[in-house]
């Protein structure tokens, strides 16, 4: 079980390193597109997906992400799983990130998609810790309103036993 | 603020522990159950 | 082509198998059923150690499988812990299952409370809240066990749906509450043993320390603990969870089939029991950065991990525990709406005089309506239909405060119980579609809250706690 999992981190790595020497030289734009969420993120996830023009089938689609439009900087790569063409990405922090797709056809041939921006905002504290403490003193009073009349009752009822 | 190594192993190992706990106790009080006929 | 993590065959024949066991489990149970109290009610002398199980077992969802890892995929570290909150609801319930055992000895269901102790107009807001939840529930049950046996072995979801829909009205059909608190005893051992196993696997193969410093280098929000989105909706979640706890049916059905002083006992270790797993099946999702996983949509994450890094045996796995998980909550629905259909409506509106068989005979073709009812809804895989769960926080969270109040409070009375739950749903839904999904139970609570305190403060009446137990007038009925 451990070599199936070292195989399935092993297969990726390649990937990545046939990404980054071989295929920008060969790459088509044109037919593959990616979309991506239009409105400001809040709560740092979101899905992208890919679709393919003019190709029957795609394989090895990654998506790209990095923190500039050249995709110099800390650029990372998040493959997509089996032959989906969806992918969900999570855990962002605030800031403006640049996206875009790769596949392969059954040819081999590879492709780069469109570039998409996607901002990243998160609710500000302040409102988030606001709603936090409302819900916890309705919570509070709703415990606490619960336990002392239960506790009444046990009391009266164990009143009445003595009686 | 992120959660610390520690914090975050012992969260996950004391959760993976309690988990594993509970068929054992459900078990037991079947078992219990059963041998004094209250069931059902 | 698509691959799927197992083979449609070995995906048919693992249903085809829980199937026929689940369906004669419930036929050999049902052998003792007598009355429509055996039937409804188990008799209502279930002991500690099924009482435990049920409540743990039904309150694991496909929702606890599937939704916890997804909200930790989304938000992290309080996705997971604020997902294991809703285990509060069950242990919150558990001095209301005694109080509720004590007052209501010959009641059937939640609807009967609300109906004796607040009136007609008070009763009819809480069905129609009722019935929304249950649909609601029973509808996206029914969907997420097509679309999972789909994404998994490739079974056509039409023929997924159907089979799960039809073992679990089966065995529920022969069997009665017996048969589903049977049932739900062996689920939550295969749910536990399974998700544990996964888990296992995981910090054993990958380890936790590398799983933290992945996290930490390239996506540190998901262990943040200020996460803004996840602590702003940690208390709606609590509230939706005791909404849903308090109000349905199914957790007071349970309550009074338990024998004499077990449901107290019963619903704290079953929420205890609950509390850990939420944690377990979220650190699944943790794990998939790390494993280069990233999944079509968030809501797969679960089982994608699972079946990726376990292969055929994970697949496996995650077909049963995802499996019984289903069936364990839709067996539980079907049952204790049906009982509501029954004795609410059908008992005490249409027909007063019907005789125990005939209550009886209702009864099971209530579940299998139910069923077939379900099955219509989910046939064209609307998915805005299993979206309706999201906004029933607001409708749920607005019976909080009535039916607590209700049960140990004499002066609110039953116009200020049904304003309290119909505004409090109004703003709830208000508050969804105007602020966010964020609040909608919280406002809902709040609202409803109010209400309620206002009606205590104005009113000079005090309810008599005996004009709760209708025992001798069924009797009599006879």
């Amino acid at each position: 079980m451990t070599t199936q999992k070292s195989c399935f981190n092993y297969r990726y790595i390649l990937l990545v390193l046939c990404m980054f020497f071989i295929l920008p030289t060969t790459t088509l734009a044109s037919s593959l597109t990616l979309s991506g969420p239009e409105a400001v993120i809040k709560e740092g996830y979101f899905t992208v997906s890919v679709r393919a023009n003019d190709m029957s089938e795609l394989n090895r689609v990654t998506i790209e992400v990095a923190s500039d439009s050249n995709f110099t900087e800390s650029t990372r790569q998040f493959p997509a799983l089996g032959d989906f063409k969806d992918i969900s990405l999570t855990g962002f922090s605030n800031g403006t990130y640049y996206l875009r797709a790769r596949a392969e056809d059954t040819d081999g041939q590879s492709y780069v998609s469109n570039t998409v921006e996607v901002t990243v905002k998160h609710y500000p504290l302040w409102q988030a810790l606001t709603l936090f403490f409302i819900g916890l003193v309705i919570f509070i009073t709703l415990v606490a309103t619960l336990l002392l009349l239960h506790r009444q009752w046990i009391h009266s009822k164990q009143h009445k036993h003595h009686d | 603020m992120l959660i610390s190594e520690l914090a975050f192993e012992w969260l996950i190992s004391l959760a993976l522990v309690m988990t594993c706990a509970a068929p054992v106790l459900l078990v037991g009080l079947f078992i219990k159950d059963f041998i004094s006929k209250t069931i059902w | 082509m698509t691959e799927f993590a197992l083979e449609t065959s070995t995906g048919i024949t693992i249903i085809i198998l829980f199937g026929v066991f689940w369906v004669a489990f419930g036929y050999w149970l049902g052998r003792k059923n007598r009355t429509h109290e055996d039937f409804a009610l188990a008799g209502r002398n279930v002991g500690f150690a099924f009482a435990a199980a049920t409540a743990m077992a039904t309150w694991v969802t496909s929702n606890t499988t599937l939704v916890a890892p997804q909200l930790t995929y989304q938000f992290g570290i309080w996705g997971m812990i604020g997902y294991s909150f809703a285990a509060l609801g069950l242990i919150l319930f558990a001095p209301m299952a005694k109080r509720i055992k004590e007052l209501l000895p010959n009641g059937y269901t939640s609807g009967d409370f609300v109906r004796l102790r607040y009136g007609n107009l008070a009763w009819l807001v809480f069905i129609i809240i009722s019935v929304v939840y249950a649909f609601g529930w029973l509808i996206s049950l029914g969907m997420a066990g097509g679309i999972l046996l789909e994404s998994l072995s490739g079974l056509d979801y039409h023929i997924g749906m159907t089979t799960i829909l039809v073992i679990c009205v089966g065995y529920t059909l022969f069997g009665g509450m017996r048969a589903v608190i049977a049932t739900d005893f062996i689920q939550a051992l295969i749910i536990i043993v399974g998700v544990s196993f996964i888990a296992y696997w995981l910090i054993d193969n990958v380890g936790l320390e590398s799983i933290h410093s992945n996290l930490t280098s390239e996506h540190p929000k998901l262990l943040d603990l200020l996460f803004p989105a996840a602590v702003m909706f940690l208390f709606n979640n609590i509230f939706f969870g005791l909404g849903e706890i308090f109000h349905s049916n199914v957790w007071w059905s349970r309550a009074l089939s338990f024998k004499k002083g077990v449901a107290y006992k019963a619903y704290l270790t079953g929420g205890l029991l609950w509390l850990p797993i939420p944690i377990v099946t979220g650190f699944i999702a943790l794990a998939a950065p790390q494993l280069g996983i990233f999944p079509p949509s968030p809501d797969m994450i679960g089982p994608t991990v699972a079946a990726a890094v376990l292969g055929k045996v994970g697949a496996v796995i995650v077909f049963i525990v995802i499996f019984s998980a289903l069936a364990s909550s839709l067996d539980s629905l079907l049952a204790a709406t049906s009982d509501l259909v029954t004795q609410d409506i059908f008992h005490k509106k249409l027909k007063p005089k019907a005789s125990d068989k005939t209550l009886m005979r209702f009864n099971r073709s209530c579940i299998l309506g139910l069923g077939i009812m379900t099955w219509l809804l989910c046939l064209p895989r609307i998915a805005t239909l299993g979206a309706l769960l999201n906004f029933a926080g607001a409708f749920v969270a607005s019976t909080i405060w009535p039916i607590v109040l209700g049960l140990y409070q004499r002066r609110l009375t039953g116009s200020y119980a049904a304003c309290a739950m119909a505004f409090g749903t109004l703003f709830g839904m208000l508050g969804y579609f105007v602020i966010g999904f964020y609040v909608a139970a919280l406002v809902s609570c709040a609202v409803s809250g109010l209400i309620c305190l206002v009606g205590i403060m104005r009113s000079n009446k005090q309810f008599d706690w005996n004009q709760l137990d209708e025992g001798e007038q069924i009797h009599a009925d006879k």
